[in-house]
């Protein structure tokens, strides 16, 4: 197998063998991460296919100083939120700007109970939040990135970024804990 | 054990999806390897490395597109909708589960469907899709181009930017419930935009997008008739889907499970009303006149409307003129002179020349006086009105080109000309006397009625309408002054017909 450097250097020259190669060390990672971003399938589906062919667009600009797979990881990132800020409205992220206290305290959650909740169902409950809060979460909570970043690339404010990210906490926090509790009365039987 | 919200959740859905990974589907590197290589093409070409052969290629393709071009329009016309599938053609990759032989393609249950590189699609009845799966069509370079197709029940169909089609005849005619003609030829036959429909969670809602990928286009992504959209309830949990569903003659299937529900989001431009000028004439027959004998009386008249259409009310005025006429039978009562007798009044006697007695006289008529004596005559008046309108009225569709229609209001009429033939009595100078001559009947200059209408509108074309309304008219002032002969307010039956041009 190819070391990821010979194979930026193999698909540079054209070989679609390479090519097929590195997007198949990559793609499901990669949809993994589309799937994240979007509520559909389809969706992902087509950041997947955009992100790629960027990716083997600029290829020639990789450095080998990072790793390739974080190099790619950003451009799907980029890709899912450009295709985010083509295709959504724009009206929950400048107007649901809560006051800090009305979030309330954070709740005491008994991890054992939300232990017993899938992966899939997590993605479906991470779908059902409104595009706004999914990005944020995602850029924040798993991909790593700061609110001033998040702003930036989002066309947000920071303070925007924070409040959204806490509300998309909070509805998750709610959803979890109904599940939590369907799963619960239904042990009880 | 219980700990902090916040950082539990965090914590799981680091730990469930910083290295998530999913198979995508089997296309997706197909697609991605297709557009790669045709991006290479393209440099190739604009690079200006063309060989002889691609020379050639292209000259061929040049003068093969043109000769289709021309015997296009006369193929068109010969097409049917129920034309047999077999000439059409499909790459084996994207159809191996699609049924062409029964002209429809159905997909249902759980997964996502993707049909690519589809070179002909054409008499496709339906293509229908349920529920949760999405549908997506890439690289469809000839759709259908008969009429007659339907597209059911897609959640989201969306298009990629290469696509040609040209031969849209099936998806823009499908939607012409919806009228999205100006938005899906826009946004699909160029090539330059998406159309999605996508659900919304929040139970009473739903997003329709109609994406451009240039916001210059967005002037022509105008939906209107958005009250005819449909919205059904399809899946479970309150969570709305969007169904355009209509049947194979393109008409939409009014179900009652579906229900309708306006998306005021999506109408860029508020429903406003829509202005329409008309020419009309029409043809009355008036009662109650000057004159038992003038029952019947023809009115014509010819008017400019302006009509205001809001949803299913109109109200309606303008300017018309109207002529009608009445004759009137008279008698003339006059006195008059009767010759009793004659005689010779002799004035003078003389010897003429030939010294004959010769006598000067001249006659002397007596006249005894007969007083009223009666000549029967006619008076026909014309009378020339000018008239305006105030009407309101209501109108409902009846189909797709025909409206009907009720109207009422007052019309307000002033003289503008009145013309009056006389019979030409007797000019003899035995007449001494003419007791009372006669003159037409005194007219009011101003007077109104009240109409009321009932009609039918049919759609000659986009936005020229043909009229036909029966009328009802009352006067609510009387006509003369002195009715010599009905005291009654005039009424009168009538028609009125014309064109209108929606503004």
């Amino acid at each position: 197998m190819l070391k990821d450097e010979d194979l930026v250097n193999e698909c540079l020259k054209n070989n679609t063998k390479a090519q097929e190669q590195l997007y198949k060390r990559f793609a499901s990672k990669m949809y993994g991460i589309c799937l994240r971003f979007v509520r559909y399938r389809i969706e992902a589906d087509d950041i997947l296919q955009d992100g790629f062919v960027k990716v083997f667009e600029n290829l020639k600009y990789f450095r080998a100083d990072g790793s390739l797979e974080g190099w790619i990881k950003r451009i799907m990132v980029n890709t899912a939120i450009n295709y985010y800020n083509k295709n959504t409205v724009q009206q929950d992220n400048e107007t649901d700007i809560d006051s800090p206290g009305s979030m309330g305290q954070n709740e005491l959650i008994d991890e054992n109970i939300i232990s017993h909740i899938s992966r899939n169902e997590l993605l479906e409950i991470i779908n059902e939040l409104a595009d706004g809060y999914r990005m944020v979460f995602n850029l924040y909570v798993i991909d790593g990135y700061n609110h001033k970043e998040i702003g930036e690339i989002m066309n947000i404010s920071e303070n925007t970024s924070k409040s959204q990210l806490s509300r998309a906490r909070k509805i998750l926090q709610e959803k979890i804990l109904k599940r939590s509790e369907i799963l619960a009365d239904y042990k009880t039987y | 054990m219980y700990r902090d919200s916040e950082n539990i959740i965090d914590e799981l859905f680091r730990k469930e999806f910083k290295d998530y990974s999913e198979e995508p589907s089997k296309d997706s590197w197909n697609n991605i390897s297709s557009r790669i290589n045709t991006g290479k093409a393209s440099s190739s070409v604009t690079s200006g490395l063309l060989s002889k052969r691609i020379y050639l290629g292209l000259i061929a393709g040049i003068i093969l597109i043109a000769g289709a071009l021309f015997v296009m329009p006369t193929q068109k016309n010969e097409i049917k909708p129920t034309v047999n599938t077999a000439q059409k053609t499909t790459a084996e990759s994207a159809i191996s589960s699609v049924n062409i032989a029964k002209k429809s393609i159905a997909k249902a249950n759980t997964d996502n469907v993707s049909y690519n590189n589809i070179n002909n699609l054409n008499n496709v009845n339906s293509i229908n899709k349920e529920q949760n799966n999405d549908i997506k069509f890439t690289q469809i370079n000839n759709n259908a181009t008969t009429s007659g197709n339907s597209i059911l029940n897609i959640r989201k169909a969306s298009f990629s930017a290469n696509n040609n089609f040209s031969g849209t005849k099936n998806r823009i005619s499908n939607l012409n419930p919806l009228n999205t003609k100006e938005l899906i030829s826009s946004a699909v036959q160029t090539g330059k935009g998406s159309y999605q429909v996508i659900e919304n969670t929040n139970n009473e809602s739903a997003q329709v997008i109609f994406q451009s990928n240039s916001k210059s286009e967005n002037s022509n992504l105008k939906l209107n008739s958005i009250n005819d959209l449909i919205l059904k309830k399809i899946m479970p949990k309150n969570i709305y889907d969007i169904a355009l569903n209509f049947n194979i003659n393109n008409e939409l299937i009014t179900q009652s499970t579906l229900i309708k529900k306006p998306v005021d989001y999506f109408v860029p431009e508020k429903k406003r009303g829509i202005f329409s000028l008309g020419i009309n004439g029409s043809d009355d027959y008036l009662y109650n006149v000057a004159g038992s004998a003038n029952n019947g009386t023809r009115n014509y008249g010819i008017d400019l409307s302006l009509t205001y259409t809001l949803n299913n009310l109109f109200i309606q005025s303008g300017i018309g003129m109207s002529y009608y006429k009445d004759n009137i039978s008279f008698n003339t009562i006059y006195d008059k002179l009767k010759l009793v007798e004659s005689y010779e009044y002799v004035d003078s006697m003389y010897y003429n020349a030939n010294k004959e007695l010769t006598a000067a006289h001249h006659t002397v008529n007596i006249y005894d006086t007969l007083k009223n004596g009666i000549k029967a005559g006619n008076i026909i008046t014309s009378y020339y009105y000018l008239q305006i309108p105030v009407i309101g009225g209501f109108q409902k569709d009846l189909g797709k080109k025909f409206k009907y229609y009720f109207k009422g209001g007052l019309i307000f009429a002033t003289i503008i000309d009145k013309k009056e033939i006389k019979d030409d009595f007797i000019s003899s100078s035995e007449i001494i006397n003419i007791r009372n001559d006669q003159k037409s009947t005194e007219t009011y200059n101003f007077n109104y009625n009240m109409v009321l209408g009932a009609g039918f509108s049919y759609r000659l074309t986009e936005r020229i309408n043909i009229n036909l309304e029966p009328t009802f008219k009352y006067y609510l002032h009387s006509i003369y002054k002195e009715n010599a002969n009905n005291t009654n307010l005039p009424y009168s039956f009538g028609v009125r017909t014309g064109l209108s041009i929606d503004l």
